[in-house]
């Protein structure tokens, strides 16, 4: 965990946050395991993608590859190599996409739209992954991928724009 | 970190640019629909690739009735060829991406089954006008 540790200490917070983000990670790869399957084939609704948010903007880019990576593991230990590459690219880019808007964007864009932005990004580099694995035309869902990443993410950024600022006021 | 950057300007929860790119993205996304919608064609052939390498193909001009074609390999799945379409009925990978993916019947459309590194594409010899005007 390097990568929680800020200049001068330790940072024992970001710590904890990182570790518990990384655990809801897992709670909701799983509980989305659960849920029937969306319309569009291979389409997640994406609900992993709001821990990784939250730990982004609560630690940085530290934070964030930390989770992510904790997340890819779960995922190869549990459904396999293939889903554990699929699960690290989409995290990986949605997080550097999210990470990038949340600090660049100069606050011309809400929860909302970070979260679209993470959501379509983690479908595209699901996309890259299989496209990687398989070859050919993966890219035909993309469309459709769009569409049901701009209903998620948007469900994603309302989570954060309620959870984020509560989180942010705990002093610990 | 930045958390005390975040302490200047508060983010809000919608703004304007959020709509802006909603509505970039759905009408890029559904612009790509229509434009791959539209090279419809008869001439059909499946394509079958395991890690992209060719296993089966059939042009489905040569489907007059509906077959069942096993595709051996780490998992069993059946592909059912019909004439206007085909579609993988079972599979054993865990997923089952593959087989809710259901009937795919335009030329472009793809099956993918990660687990087995199989996918099933459509594509068209000629693609033919939808219209022929004068």
């Amino acid at each position: 965990m390097k990568n929680s540790k800020q200049k001068k200490k330790f940072n024992t917070t970001a710590f904890a946050q990182t570790a518990m983000l990384s655990a809801l990670t897992i709670v909701l790869s799983f509980l989305e395991g659960m849920l029937p399957e969306l319309p569009v084939p291979g389409a997640k609704l994406g609900l992993a993608n709001l821990a990784v948010m939250t730990a982004t903007d609560l630690n940085g880019l530290g934070g964030g590859l930390c989770t992510t990576l904790i997340k890819a593991f779960f995922a190869v230990i549990t459904r396999g190599p293939v889903a554990g590459f699929m699960s690290l690219c989409g995290s990986l880019l949605s997080m550097l996409v999210m990470w990038f808007f949340m600090n660049y964007d100069r606050k011309k864009l809400g929860y909302v739209g970070i979260g679209v932005l993470g959501a379509v990004s983690h479908n595209l580099g699901q996309l890259i992954a299989a496209f990687a694995i398989i070859g050919g035309s993966v890219f035909f869902y993309l469309p459709f991928l769009i569409i049901v990443a701009v209903f998620t993410g948007t469900f994603t950024g309302i989570v954060n724009s309620l959870l984020l600022p509560a989180v942010k006021k705990v002093k610990v | 970190m930045q958390n005390n950057k975040n302490k200047n300007t508060v983010r809000k929860r919608v703004t304007a640019w959020d709509f802006v790119l909603m509505a970039v993205l759905v009408c890029v996304a559904v612009s790509a629909i229509f434009i791959q919608h539209g090279n419809s064609d008869e001439l059909l052939e499946v394509v079958v690739k395991k890690d992209s390498e060719i296993i089966y193909t059939q042009s489905l001009s040569n489907v007059s009735r509906e077959t069942d074609v096993p595709i051996d390999g780490e998992y069993n799945i059946i592909l059912k060829v019909m004439p206007d379409g085909v579609q993988i009925i079972s599979s054993d990978c865990g997923d089952k991406v593959c087989v809710n993916t259901g009937k795919i019947t335009r030329s472009g459309q793809a099956i993918v089954c990660l687990p087995a590194h199989i996918s099933v594409t459509l594509r068209g010899g000629e693609p033919e006008a939808d219209v022929i005007v004068g």
